[in-house]
């Protein structure tokens, strides 16, 4: 089968998946986790009616972004999306409408793995943007657009990219306990609290948490309290391929489990 | 059994699948030409396991399968040459009959403009045209039975394997439906149709293979299975808004020994010893009496007694 051709069932997937996505209840989930902390933020700001100082703003939103989004909201939502990328069919007994069909099952695994992904990213870096960019709003436009250029946009797209990399290595996590376990809650919990925890973690161990890397790379360091472990945080050039050779090495293993997975919903 | 042999069948060779302690099908060995196969046998029997194995959405436990040479392993390949329209009932939600047939088309990666072609070929040749635009949810039984078939005929597969596919079908539909299969038939394509109900099959195999327990007891030509049970009575359940006209005009023709008609005036359980004339009898009784149909279903479920007529030599109850 020839390349163009696998990238237009890969194209085929991922369009279908955004369908479904979007027609579920799972896409609701997502788009209410994504939206919560833009919601929160919008409450805070118009109930205290005055603008955010500059270097409270960027502390403020450092803050929001960290404790709420990257290990509350943007995690529970990607166990939402991907934790029911193949379980969710499997459940709704619609996944071997996809497996009839003449496309390798690795390149189904791939669609809906950049489909969730392009669903979360989108989601979680538009309102993450939307949350600063209203935290921001208080101080005028001519204030604003010169915060923005003087270091506001790039710590704006700082805070992006580290949601697309989230996205990217918490989706390939979930995506795998989804096809693994027949819950995955218990062992979501399990992870989420061992990314909760890391901050008190030796700094050896703080390495095996996808959240180090993360917070690594966060524009602002926000305080993580009287009892942490403070650790070396880990240089860009590794912070940002670590969640991406993460994913690429899940979704290799979601593939081969794929590969070997069977359908039967309990008919007969 | 080596590929030139297999090229043109579908090939199970000592195959058995047991879902962990269940026995699925054991040790199953058979050879499919090409022409219509009817599979029989009573739910649970192995039916559903065998076309799962034929289309890898499950793998051997012991055995090999390979359909015209390929391994059910690689569906790139196989898929290009089977359709599967499978008893698996559900749909993603939300979308409407074109739209899924055409996403599902779409995945074979031949482009939109081929997919929407296709696609309307299929819907046409299972008469779902008018439908098309409709949400699937909103669909009848039997249109969603169409649907599937229509997504397993869509890309002319050499072989179609269908899983209970007169399910839920009206008596017209199901006669187009039967027309179908043979036409596809006579292009010289496989067609295994599988069901509990013998006679249903019966009208249609040129071979039949029967399934008990997760094993074949018993394969070969329908003819000789045909002459074998001609004598036996079949019951058919019909729900409709006049059964008792149906009943009367049945009777008249001669075509049922006995008749009950449901305590809800809505149907009836007729007896026939003639199911291919009691069947075009009751095509036309609906047509000239506009009945209201809402379900013909062979009553004789249980298979076993077929099985008993057939096997062991028992009377058939």
């Amino acid at each position: 089968m020839s390349r163009a051709v696998r990238l237009r069932q890969l194209r085929a997937v991922f369009v279908l998946e955004l369908r479904r996505l979007f027609r579920g209840r799972d896409g609701i989930g997502v788009l209410l986790f994504a939206a919560a902390p833009f919601l929160l933020t919008s409450v805070v700001v118009f109930v205290r009616g005055e603008a955010f100082a500059a270097g409270r703003l960027e502390s403020n939103f450092a803050s929001l972004f960290q404790n709420l989004v990257l290990q509350v909201t943007l995690f529970f939502g990607c166990l939402f999306a991907f934790g029911n990328l193949v379980r969710g069919e499997q459940m709704a007994k619609t996944l071997h409408h996809l497996l009839l069909a003449p496309v390798r099952r690795e390149v189904i695994v791939l669609g809906k793995y950049l489909a969730a992904l392009a669903v979360t990213s989108g989601l979680f870096g538009g309102f993450s943007a939307l949350s600063y960019l209203v935290l921001l709003s208080g101080q005028g436009r001519s204030a604003a657009l010169s915060h923005l250029a003087s270091g506001g946009a790039a710590r704006l797209l700082a805070y992006v990219l580290v949601t697309i990399l989230a996205c990217a290595g918490y989706g390939a996590v979930f995506l795998v306990l989804g096809q693994w376990a027949k819950s995955p809650i218990l062992p979501a919990l399990a992870f989420w609290g061992w990314e909760h925890l890391n901050f008190l973690l030796p700094e050896v161990l703080k390495r095996l948490g996808l959240i180090h890397y993360l917070l690594s790379l966060t524009p602002v360091t926000v305080p993580e309290g009287f009892l942490a472990v403070i650790g070396e945080p880990v240089p860009a050039w590794a912070a940002i391929p670590a969640p991406l050779l993460l994913a690429g090495a899940l979704l290799a293993f979601a593939a081969w489990k794929a590969r070997r997975a069977e359908v039967d919903y309990g008919v007969e | 059994m080596s590929g030139a042999l297999s090229g043109d069948l579908i090939v199970f060779d000592e195959v058995s699948k047991f879902y962990g302690e269940v026995l699925g099908v054991d040790r199953v060995t058979l050879s499919i030409p090409p022409g219509i196969t009817g599979l029989v046998g009573p739910n649970g029997s192995g039916k559903t396991t065998l076309m799962n194995l034929a289309t890898g959405l499950i793998r051997p436990t012991r055995g090999g399968v390979s359909v015209l040479g390929l391994p059910p392993s690689d569906p790139e390949r196989l898929f290009r040459v089977v359709g599967y329209c499978t008893a698996f009932e559900a749909f993603p939600p939300g979308v409407t009959g074109r739209a899924f047939l055409e996403g599902i088309l779409s995945l074979r990666g031949e482009g939109g403009a081929v997919a929407r072609s296709r696609a309307a070929r299929a819907l046409e040749r299972v008469g779902l045209v008018d439908a098309a635009g409709r949400k699937v949810a909103a669909y009848s039984k039997g249109m969603r039975q169409r649907l599937r078939l229509a997504a397993a005929i869509a890309h002319d597969p050499r072989v179609l394997l269908l899983d209970e596919p007169l399910n839920g079908l009206d008596p017209m539909a199901r006669a187009e439906v039967l027309e179908l299969f043979r036409a596809l038939a006579a292009e010289g394509k496989h067609v295994v149709v599988s069901s509990h109900i013998l006679h249903e099959v019966d009208l249609l195999a040129d071979r039949v293979v029967l399934v008990k327990s997760g094993y074949v007891v018993a394969e070969g030509e329908a003819h000789g299975l045909r002459e074998e049970v001609a004598e036996r009575p079949m019951q058919v359940l019909v729900r409709c808004d006049r059964p008792g006209f149906l009943a009367a005009r049945l009777f008249e023709e001669g075509l049922v020994s006995e008749v009950g008609l449901h305590e809800d005036g809505l149907g009836l359980l007729a007896r026939t010893k003639t199911p291919d004339r009691f069947f075009l009898a009751l095509n036309e009784a609906v047509l000239e009496g506009g009945l209201e149909v809402e379900t013909v279903t062979p009553a004789d479920d249980d298979v076993k007694a077929v099985y008993r007529y057939l096997i062991e030599g028992g009377e058939a109850s």
